[in-house]
């Protein structure tokens, strides 16, 4: 059965918990995993150290079923029993984490998460800066310079050079812009 | 120094501080209150647990267990809890899981005053 070792916050799945499904390859069922979690949790000695994982059960929007998700919490990590065999663990049922908390051992463990609709950050200037430098390159002031050569975007002031490139008139960038129009531009940075 | 008292009777009465004070002889054998003793014994009422959960409650502010067990009905009522300031906020841990229906974890806190407390538990499915 699943132990937890509450001094280290070691989850031990035992190799007998899991369904074998052809070679070395077996399967965890997710829901009976942390199902088996939390009948330890709720036991007597459970009781006094803090929850395991956190539970959102599968839910039916339009006809379609999106899978439950479980994410392993508090500081636990879960190690699967390494018998040296080299086998590996499909984790089916949810959308789950334990790969990434699992104690790295000689077992392989492939992960099944999908995700359909996802969450970004966003927003004007927001707190992303990849999205934020990409608002700044498609909405800033941006200036051609026949003296330099270059091609120089501001920052949001209109004053503070954020990025340059040098601009050519031809595309084989052989003659440096000039006020003539420019073929080539070269990386910004 | 060894005492030697004749005809040794031991009696308990009540004494000014409401404690009893024993006597052993004529000799007044005195109990004095600790620091780490409870200021009172109070009751703590779980309203709407669901029947089979395991509850466990707390000190908030240390975490030492006053009291803890498995709801036979929908309301627990849990007496004798020890008090050590007043007001004392405490923790209330409701689990259950061993058994479907299953339920999320419910994580409430209460104050102890001397007449008492009582908490509404709101499991929900898990």
């Amino acid at each position: 059965m699943i132990s937890i070792n509450w001094a280290t916050r070691v989850i031990t799945v035992p190799k007998a918990f899991l369904t074998p499904i052809g070679g070395s390859v077996y399967t965890l069922d997710t829901d009976a995993f942390r199902l088996a979690l939390k009948d330890i949790e709720d036991s007597v000695e459970g009781m006094a150290f803090p929850v395991t994982h956190r539970h959102n059960t599968a839910a039916t929007l339009g006809g379609v079923t999106y899978a439950r998700l479980i994410e392993i919490i508090n500081g636990y990590t879960v190690t699967f029993e390494d018998d040296f065999s080299h086998y590996a663990v499909s984790l089916i049922g949810s959308n789950n984490n334990i790969a990434d908390v699992a104690n790295v051992n000689h077992v392989s463990i492939r992960t099944n998460n999908a995700a359909g609709l996802i969450e970004v950050a966003t927003g004007g200037g927001g707190t992303d800066p990849t999205v934020a430098l990409v608002l700044k390159l498609l909405r800033n002031k941006q200036v051609t310079d026949p003296a330099t050569g270059t091609l120089t975007v501001f920052d949001d002031d209109g004053v503070t050079p954020l990025v340059s490139g040098d601009l050519f008139e031809d595309a084989a960038g052989s003659q440096r812009y000039r006020g003539q129009g420019a073929e080539r531009r070269e990386r910004l940075g | 120094m060894t005492a030697i008292l004749p005809n040794p009777r031991y009696t308990i009465a009540p004494s000014g501080t409401r404690k009893n004070a024993p006597s052993l002889g004529g000799v007044s054998l005195g109990a004095a209150a600790l620091p780490t003793d409870p200021l009172f014994y109070t009751t703590l009422e779980l309203q709407n647990v669901v029947v089979g959960s395991r509850y466990r409650v707390t000190r908030a502010s240390d975490g030492t267990e006053l009291a803890t067990g498995v709801a036979a009905d929908t309301t627990v009522t849990l007496s004798s809890i020890p008090v050590y300031t007043n007001p004392m906020s405490v923790a209330i841990n409701v689990r259950k899981a061993s058994s479907d229906p299953y339920y999320k974890p419910f994580l409430t806190f209460a104050s102890l005053v001397r007449t008492g407390a009582s908490a509404y538990i709101l499991q929900s499915v898990d």
